[in-house]
């Protein structure tokens, strides 16, 4: 197995020139979900979309944010959730499609049906539990890691570069993480293997390719840096000066980028994969 | 089966999101409130940045944005069902109360109080529920009372809340406002002139805190509530109370260490009494001055000065009178209750002290520094009392123009029109010595226009009636006699009209 700079290039430039729609489509059906929901958010005041978000507020404990325009200040937190929720368990099947959506461009067994369904079912559970374990582990960095991680960098450097950078340092470290379980659906819709094996094979395979990897991660996760950073450090003012409906449309902006930048990801990482491992 | 199947999802779907509607439309009400209120207060703060002081067509329309906030969550929201259904109803209502007191401050200041009136009393029935948005619109409801001058009723309003809501425990570094509300009656009428009532007041103010005691309260409520009561009992001048409440205060202050900021109430009332009481005045005046110096932050702080000059200048000590009241513009230049006392104040000590050219400097600066005083009520009175005093009559009379001047200019910035009756009556004051008829006339036309029924218009009626009569203009004269009767029947003086109006065939 061989693992290069050179090849990881490639990758990353083959998947952003080779947009597919039927490829993007899965992650596009998670946006749409992300969509409607900030949708709904801006229409809290008619009973039906209050009968809809409520609930969900509820589950993660927010319903005392259910005020304006308070509520748009937690909107992003609920938005979190969903995207977490959806990239795991809906996810765990729709990321596997979409990966094998791109090696039906090569197998065109796999796009009549059958290869792939039984693929797509034995896929669902290692990414299920790569989605978890991602979950929980990004949370416990945010929890406990990032307010060590913050504090050490301003107590080198002064604000607001200090804060800036703290900010920046939590963010790539939580990329960081995602990055070694990456390659578990993808390594899970590979032929002739079982979701331990896969499971192990991506975990695997995420180490060592850790290095190469993280860079396209970063640079397809610009915009929605971007975007984020806008959202974190002016969201108060879209707030109390501008309408604050209009962090919807931000979100909605992140959501997108996010959307795209991990379709660009998983497709450079599936073409990295199978460089390195060839063709099944 | 897949159909079956669909149907059971769809059905399931459809009972999932009915469930969710269930408060959701209680819900989405209480937000729509909620963005109808920021939406208002944003109107109102564009409004008041394009101008500063908008005119009542602005507010007017301003207001209507926030009576909107009604209309959207109709009433009447009665809190019950369970604590989600309870916490939504009261989130209603005080949204509702917030955007109806915003409301009535506009119509207020639009001066139109019989609005702010309605809405306080509808809020009053709709919001009962709530005891927090009731009391709020009680409270409203006085703003209103006063703002259409009907004191009376203010005062039956204010002494209603006395007797419905008890006071609340105190806010960090704060007191209820209902605490507040007997020593407000007070004022109110000693603002409209009448002493006789105040001093009932305050007796009926004493009575309510005392009453308040024979429960058990909480010791920072208990030490404030004591507070009250000593500084009521100064004011009517019960020295040995006042002590006795001092001491008993002092002891719950020591024994509760939260409570220590209260020694300088305690401080207050001794060094009073003592500077009051004693033949030698300085260990009272004191402790006085201590407490500027050892509670700076204190309310007591510049009363406590105050206190001090004005025993100085009763004793006839003017130079440190005047420290003391340069002290206080100096270091509390914006403490209304004794500011622009301090500063006429020290006007009359500069004269005292033969500096008249400063004197009168002084007593000028008053209505431009405190608009809103009885100090600037009386400052241009003063300067021509001077004149008076000196025998310089030409002087005093050419003084009068520029005096009616200030009061047209303080009569313009007082918003409220509580202090408009009281420059008017120093108007009629100047023009009745210099027997201007004219603006006697007029000056008591603005008044029966702008202030019916008001104290100091009765009184104005009356000199009115005199002064017509000296310019021999006896028709106009029983015309206010009788305005004076209809409006006043129930006055002391109404047997004696009677009596005029009878002589004179009226």
């Amino acid at each position: 197995m061989r693992l290069s700079f050179a090849d990881s290039f490639s990758s990353a430039f083959d998947a952003a020139r080779g947009f597919r729609w039927t490829e993007y489509a899965p992650f596009f059906w998670m946006l749409a979900v992300e969509w409607i929901f900030l949708a709904l958010c801006t229409q809290l005041h008619s009973a039906w979309a209050m009968g809809l978000i409520a609930p969900l507020a509820r589950l993660v404990g927010g319903e005392g944010n259910l005020h304006y325009p308070v509520f748009f200040g937690y909107v992003s937190v609920l938005l979190g959730w969903l995207e977490s929720f959806l990239y795991t368990v809906p996810g765990a099947l729709l990321i596997p499609l979409a990966l094998l959506r791109y090696y039906a461009r090569t197998d065109r067994a796999l796009s009549l049906g059958a290869g792939a369904s039984s693929r797509l079912v034995g896929a669902f559970l290692p990414t299920l539990v790569a989605g978890l374990a991602g979950f929980g582990a990004i949370t416990g960095w945010q929890r406990f890691a990032s307010p060590v991680v913050t504090s050490a960098i301003r107590a080198v450097v002064a604000e607001p570069l200090g804060g800036y950078l703290g900010w920046l340092a939590v963010t790539l470290g939580g990329y960081a993480i995602t990055i070694l379980l990456l390659y578990v659906p993808v390594a899970a819709v590979q032929a002739r293997t079982n979701p331990i094996r896969a499971f192990a094979y991506g975990i695997r395979f995420g180490f060592r390719s850790w290095p190469v990897t993280i860079w396209f991660a970063i640079l397809f996760g610009i915009p929605s840096m971007i975007v984020q950073f806008v959202l974190e450090r002016q969201g108060g003012l879209i707030l109390t000066h501008l309408r604050p409906e209009l962090i919807t449309v931000f979100l909605g902006l992140y959501a997108t980028v996010a959307s795209l930048a991990t379709y660009f990801t998983y497709g450079a990482a599936a073409r990295l994969y199978r460089s390195a491992r060839g063709e099944e | 089966m897949r159909y079956h199947m669909f149907r059971r999802l769809l059905v399931l779907g459809a009972g999932l999101l009915l469930v969710g509607c269930g408060g959701g439309a209680e819900q989405a009400a209480v937000y729509r409130a909620e963005k109808l209120l920021y939406a208002a207060r944003k109107t109102e703060a564009e409004a008041r940045l394009a101008t500063p002081q908008p005119d009542s067509t602005t507010l007017l329309r301003v207001r209507e944005a926030f009576m909107k906030v009604r209309a959207s969550a109709p009433g009447p929201h009665k809190i019950e069902g369970d604590k989600r259904t309870r916490e939504r109803r009261i989130a209603a209502i005080r949204t509702i109360g917030a955007a109806e007191a915003s409301g009535v401050r506009l119509a207020l200041e639009a001066r139109r109080a019989d609005l702010a009136l309605e809405a306080a009393e509808r809020l009053q029935i709709e919001a009962a529920a709530d005891t927090a948005t009731a009391r709020q619109a009680a409270f409203m409801a006085v703003a209103a009372y006063q703002g259409l001058r009907r004191y009376d009723d203010a005062v039956a309003q204010m002494k209603r809340i006395l007797a419905t809501y008890p006071p609340l425990p105190p806010p960090p570094n704060g007191e209820d406002p209902i605490l507040l509300i007997p020593e407000s009656i007070v004022n109110l009428r000693r603002n409209l002139g009448e002493d006789e009532a105040a001093t009932r007041e305050l007796r009926f103010a004493l009575q309510y805190y005392q009453g308040l005691l024979e429960r058990k309260q909480i010791p920072g409520l208990e030490a404030q509530i004591r507070a009250r009561v000593l500084r009521t009992n100064l004011e009517l001048n019960q020295v040995g109370r006042a002590l006795e409440e001092a001491n008993t205060l002092e002891r719950l202050v020591m024994s509760t260490p939260s409570l220590r900021s209260m020694l300088a109430e305690v401080a207050f009332a001794k060094g009073k009494i003592k500077a009051t009481v004693d033949k030698d005045p300085r260990e009272g005046i004191a402790i006085l001055d201590r407490i500027a110096t050892d509670f700076p932050n204190s309310p007591l702080a510049p009363r406590a000065l105050f206190e001090a000059a004005t025993q100085m200048e009763s004793k006839g000590r003017l130079e440190d009178a005047r420290g003391r009241y340069e002290a206080i513009l100096q270091r509390f230049p914006a403490t209304p209750e004794v500011a622009p006392l301090s500063l006429y104040r020290l006007g009359m000590v500069q004269e005292k002290l033969g500096d008249w050219t400063r004197a009168k400097s002084t007593f000028e600066s008053v209505p431009i520094k405190y608009p809103r005083s009885t100090a600037a009520a009386e400052a241009p009175l003063a300067v021509i009392q001077h004149y008076v005093r000196e025998g310089r009559r030409t002087a005093a009379e050419l003084y009068f123009s520029k005096a009616l001047e200030t009061y047209r200019a303080l009569i313009k910035q007082d918003d409220t029109g509580r202090l408009a009756p009281l420059f008017r009556v120093k108007m009629l004051q100047i023009y009745a010595a210099g027997r201007d008829s004219n603006g006697i006339y007029e000056i008591t036309e603005e008044m029966l226009q702008n202030d019916p029924k008001h104290p100091y218009t009765a009184q104005v009626l009356l000199e009115a009636a005199k002064a017509a009569k000296s310019f021999g203009n006896e028709r106009r004269g029983l015309a206010y006699l009788r305005r004076f009767l209809q409006d006043y029947p129930r006055s002391p003086l109404a047997g004696e009209v009677r009596r005029e109006l009878k002589e004179h065939g009226g």
